[in-house]
């Protein structure tokens, strides 16, 4: 008898338990009243832009991490006005720059900042040091130590600033070819 | 009680197996949804993680079976190293055309219709490398790493038809066509490997196992990239999905057909080029023509425009039989 009423408090919590956690997050409403907490997501790029308005020609109002947690406040087509507390910033980032996804930063790998300038980037791998991804990159270009020059070259030309366009670089671009402005990224 | 001695004792220990079992799926499913408990142990090399290959209990246990799966398995940050490992093979193979103000030329051509596109930030962002070769051919690698040849540059005749061919590599990019040219093979193999390496904490063997796979995949996509191309679906759709990045920033689309005419014009029978890699130029051209249906006419590029294009490409444009 004691052990079927254990069995029973056991579904009983368990019941509970996955109902509580099977909730999903649902996407931004702009009419949710402002006590309720923000649905939350993650930051799924390297480094990512908050821009002033939706729109990629729009000015950098701040930047944010791989990893970082925001909330999302307002959407117009792909673009997501978010708001993050730490530091206090908010603005609009693409869609596509965001997931629902969790990532661990941990002790060794949490300043993305500091790794930004290194060749290889330190992400992830709770516990581990650096990246699991990265370390599968290291075995692997030990393995195929023929693409080692490949790979050298290759940080050479992704690092290369000139191969990187600015916000003002882009407009004068556009302007002076008689592109469009304004808008983009839909 | 009388009721317990009727349980038998089979009975007993299956009830206390049920209960530890259930005790058990509520850790792993707090683990799962829960950052913070995750760190338990159940994922071993970051949990829901970007830090590589994923591993958790819940990835380990299923087989992926579509590439729409699998594309939603990929974290940004596997593709961008998966990414980098094809960008180097391309990089192995050909040489580099170095000239920087082509190479600029082609950066702010190129940035300006990422920009534009669906997925204007990717892990590592955009980079684009003008290769050193009479090839008229252009690759794009998962992550935004994209290729262009010398031949194919020569092959445009102004910045429009150079921006509809890069435009083309941003839909691959954007639509993670990368990730669809790996074999289902690999990724039920990956999965078993990740239960393995889960189970032992990582050890050096597992982490071989792995580098294996991921060896395998590059392959795949690799040769694919740049022997066979994308296939004609994930191609057609590379042409038609251009056509808006090029409307979005102002290009005259129907460039984008006088390109695919040269290309033909071009064509040389045998030689490892965009005619392996891509469909006939005519079905493509067909295609163009479908999505710029009801779209107004073709309307003149300004001479600032064409001007800049001739001076950062001297040598570009040239009649075909050179």
């Amino acid at each position: 008898m004691k052990r079927l009423h254990v069995l029973w408090i056991t579904l009983a919590t368990t019941g509970l338990v996955v109902s509580v956690y099977a909730k999903k997050p649902d996407e931004a409403k702009p009419t949710e009243p402002a006590e309720v907490a923000l649905p939350q997501v993650s930051v799924q790029v390297h480094r990512a832009a908050l821009r002033q308005s939706p729109g990629f020609l729009s000015e950098v109002a701040a930047t944010l991490s791989y990893g970082d947690r925001i909330g999302i406040a307002e959407k117009q087509e792909d673009w997501r006005r978010v708001e993050a507390k730490e530091p206090s910033v908010s603005g609009w980032m693409h869609a596509s720059a965001l997931t629902l996804r969790t990532f661990d930063l941990t002790a060794g790998e949490t300043d993305v900042e500091k790794t930004a300038s290194k060749q290889e980037m330190t992400l992830g791998g709770r516990g581990h040091g650096r990246g699991f991804s990265e370390q599968i990159e290291t075995e692997f270009r030990t393995e195929n130590e023929e693409l080692e020059d490949a790979y050298k070259l290759l940080d050479q030309l992704t690092q290369d600033p000139r191969r990187q366009v600015s916000r003002t670089e882009m407009l004068r671009f556009m302007r002076e070819g008689g592109l469009a402005k304004g808008g983009g990224g839909s | 009680m009388k009721t317990q001695k009727i349980i038998p004792r089979v009975r007993r220990g299956t009830i206390r197996r049920i209960i530890v079992t259930l005790l058990l799926a509520v850790f792993v499913f707090m683990s799962h949804t829960q950052p913070g408990l995750a760190q338990f142990g159940i994922g071993i090399g970051g949990g829901d993680d970007n830090s590589g290959i994923r591993i958790d209990v819940f990835q380990a246990a299923k087989t992926v079976k579509s590439a729409a799966e699998a594309k939603r398995d990929f974290t940004s940050g596997q593709e961008h190293y998966l990414g980098r490992a094809i960008a180097a093979n391309i990089l192995h193979q050909y040489d580099l055309y170095t000239d920087p103000a082509a190479n600029r030329y082609v950066s702010l051509i190129g940035q300006t219709l990422a920009a534009h596109s669906n997925m204007p930030q990717t892990f590592g962002g955009y980079s684009f490398i003008i290769l050193d070769s009479e090839e008229i051919n252009a690759f794009a690698a998962p992550g935004g790493i994209i290729f262009i040849t010398r031949g194919m540059l020569n092959a445009c005749e102004n910045e429009d038809q150079l921006a509809a061919v890069l435009a083309h590599e941003i839909v691959h990019v954007q639509s993670r066509h990368g990730i669809e040219l790996i074999k289902e093979s690999r990724w039920k193999k990956f999965g078993t490997n990740a239960v393995f390496l889960a189970a032992s904490g990582m050890a050096g063997g597992d982490v071989a196992a792995a580098v294996g796979v991921f060896g395998d995949m590059v392959n795949d996509a690799a040769n694919k990239i740049m022997t066979r191309g994308y296939g004609k679906k994930l191609e057609k759709q590379a042409d038609a999905d251009a056509v808006t990045i090029l409307i979005r920033v102002g290009y005259e689309p129907h460039e984008a057909i006088k390109v695919l005419e040269n290309m033909q014009d071009r064509f040389v029978r045998g030689r490892k080029d965009f005619a392996k890699t891509h469909p006939k130029p005519r079905d493509r051209i067909k295609t163009v023509k479908k999505t710029l249906k009801g779209m107004p006419d073709a309307s003149p590029i300004p001479t600032t425009r064409m001007d800049r294009f001739g001076s950062a490409l001297p040598g570009a444009g040239q009649a075909v039989n050179q």
